[in-house]
């Protein structure tokens, strides 16, 4: 292993200086993560909700990655290795946050006030998902942002493939009563 | 109708794309070493704890004597910083039979089961042996050509040979592994092939098929059995792959030729199990089968509904989905999912109070009775974590 003088700054990245050793494995992981950080938070800021938790989801999940840098020789599996980190992670959180289980509902959310701008059209989708079950959100972040298969989102929540279908479709057909599309509106 | 459904979609899908935008990536690189660190540090000081337990509690000696080598630490190691994680410890489980939570069940015999706690693999004859150091997030494990292979929580797999020097480490994505309802052989997924060998012994005979797309879930039968996005297949000695008959399984367990696990209907979650000889359904039911019995009589099975934690959990006949017994309601303390067989006892961990864990044991008489010790563990600690079984 080459070691480097680096000074650490900037997100993710390592720039060449002085101060603090770090190896190539280090070197390689902080590029790394610095092309991927940002997609990481994305999500995690759809699945949470919040700058802060989505921060403390990606810092756990890079942290787990770190710990098995050396063992992923083949980079290109690390993103699709990353994203399943980040969805257990998840899902842990969510379990130790609640030792009930989790009903999982087409219930609505509070309506809240009539939104009827574009923007507020938006808005109101995002309260919506907001609203949801931990686990149908999941399912609605990973179809519909993530573009994963139905089979995929299966696999990675551990749950089959029709219940990822009926709380897809469920949380699509609240939402059509909550936000009536504008081409619907015509 | 489908343009509704299209239009919804479509703001969905540009809405999560302009929420998505809000958020903003701040971590630094040195933040993730940080917490690695400060990670490491705390199970440094955990070991030195067990070491510390160890020296006043007389315990079973390892089986092995393992030797940690440079290769056997996790993570791009900082060339700064010292991530030797000193030697194995012994570790005994800290004895609190007055915790609360497990004070309303009775004290059975201590459950005939393969586990492993912290590093310390527990056998049913009562002989436990240590993993090397680096088997620090432990989710799965088996036996395999007289040492072992083991799982960790994002996937890696790595195998240790009978005195614990690492053999092989995973280099890429997941990995997986299965063990098969007889016991007899192992089979791992690693680095895009599948390898299958004997569990103990080191006899020759290792099959190594590719395995390209799908995901390994065990044996049935002489043949493996791996999920596909195409629904379950098997694939045979010579790399033939065969779909199963049947509705689509998920989460499955296995024993012969019957396959048990949720089976989505669309609507939500229902158990079943299918003999695959057939393609039948044996029984669909509100129970989700868990893990057959080692003589394929019994399955055990948790509430399909339940997501988080089994809420209950009942010994079914595994042909008829009869429920032959069952836990209550509620007992106090929060279930896991992964159950382990001592004859005819269900066996899965329990938790109260977050960090205290124990082996609970369901009979079919019905009874159910705490079968170890109370152990206290940290909440990012695993606990009782049983072996790959079909």
């Amino acid at each position: 292993m080459t070691t480097q003088g680096v000074r650490m700054r900037g997100r993710g990245r390592v720039e060449r200086s002085v101060s603090v050793a770090v190896s190539d494995a280090e070197l390689e992981f902080a590029d790394w993560m610095s092309a991927r950080q940002g997609a990481l938070v994305r999500t995690a800021y759809l699945l949470t909700g919040s700058q802060q938790a989505a921060e403390d989801l990606v810092q756990a999940t890079l942290t787990k990655i770190y710990l098995a840098w050396d063992r992923i020789a083949d980079r290109q599996h690390v993103d699709a290795y990353a994203r399943r980190a980040l969805v257990n992670e998840h899902r842990s959180t969510w379990r130790s946050a609640s030792r009930r289980p989790e009903v999982l509902s087409a219930v609505l959310p509070d309506r809240g006030h009539e939104q009827t701008s574009y923007d507020g059209e938006r808005e109101a989708v995002w309260q919506f998902v907001q609203g949801l079950p931990p686990r149908q959100r999941a399912v609605i972040v990973l179809r519909y942002y993530e573009d994963l298969s139905e089979a995929e989102i299966a696999d990675l929540l551990g749950i089959s493939a029709g219940t990822v279908k009926s709380q897809a479709s469920r949380a699509l057909a609240a939402l059509r009563e909550r936000v009536p599309t504008r081409e619907e509106e015509r | 109708m489908r343009i509704e459904q299209r239009g919804t979609e479509d703001l969905l899908r540009s809405t999560l794309r302009e929420k998505a935008d809000e958020a903003h990536d701040g971590l630094t690189f040195a933040d993730i070493r940080d917490g690695a660190a400060a990670q490491r540090r705390r199970l440094r000081q955990r070991r030195l704890g067990y070491l510390a337990a160890a020296a006043v509690v007389v315990v079973a000696v390892p089986a092995g004597v393992y030797t940690l080598t440079d290769r056997d630490t996790a993570g791009p190691r900082p060339p700064t910083s010292t991530t030797s994680d000193g030697p194995a410890p012994s570790h005994t489980p800290s004895s609190t039979p007055s915790s609360q939570g497990f004070a309303a069940f009775s004290r059975g015999a201590d459950a005939k089961v393969s586990y492993v706690l912290g590093r310390v693999v527990h056998l049913p004859d009562g002989s436990r042996s240590t993993l090397p150091a680096a088997a620090d997030d432990v989710v799965s494990f088996a036996p395999y050509h007289g040492g072992w292979i083991v799982l960790d929580s994002v996937g890696g797999l790595a195998e240790y040979d009978s005195t614990g020097a690492p053999v092989l480490r995973s280099s890429q994505g997941e990995s997986n592994v299965a063990v098969s309802s007889d016991g007899m052989r192992t089979a791992f997924q690693v680095d895009g092939q599948t390898r299958v060998g004997i569990t103990s012994g080191m006899g020759e005979g290792e099959v190594t098929h590719p395995l390209s797309a799908g995901r390994l879930v065990g044996f049935l039968g002489d043949r493996l059995l791996v999920t596909t996005a195409a629904g379950l297949r098997t694939i045979d000695d010579a790399g033939n792959e065969t779909a199963v008959p049947g509705p689509a399984i998920y989460v499955p367990t296995i024993n012969g030729d019957l396959l048990g696990g949720l089976a989505g209907n669309g609507e939500g979650n229902q158990g079943a199990v299918v003999d695959t000889s057939t393609g039948s359904v044996l029984w669909r039911s509100d129970w989700r089968p868990l893990r057959f019995s080692p003589d394929g009589r019994y399955v055990a099975a948790a509430p399909a509904a339940d997501e988080d934690h089994p809420t209950a959990i009942a010994i079914l006949d595994a042909r008829t989905g009869d429920v032959v017994a069952r836990t209550g309601e509620s007992v106090g303390v929060t279930l896991g999912w992964s159950v382990a067989w001592d004859q005819d006892r269900a066996v899965f961990e329990a938790v109260a109070g977050g960090t205290q864990h124990a082996l609970l044991a369901l009979d079919v008489a019905g009874r159910l009775t705490r079968v170890s010790d109370v152990v206290t563990r940290a909440p990012d600690e695993q606990g009782f974590v049983f072996p790959a079984l079909p």
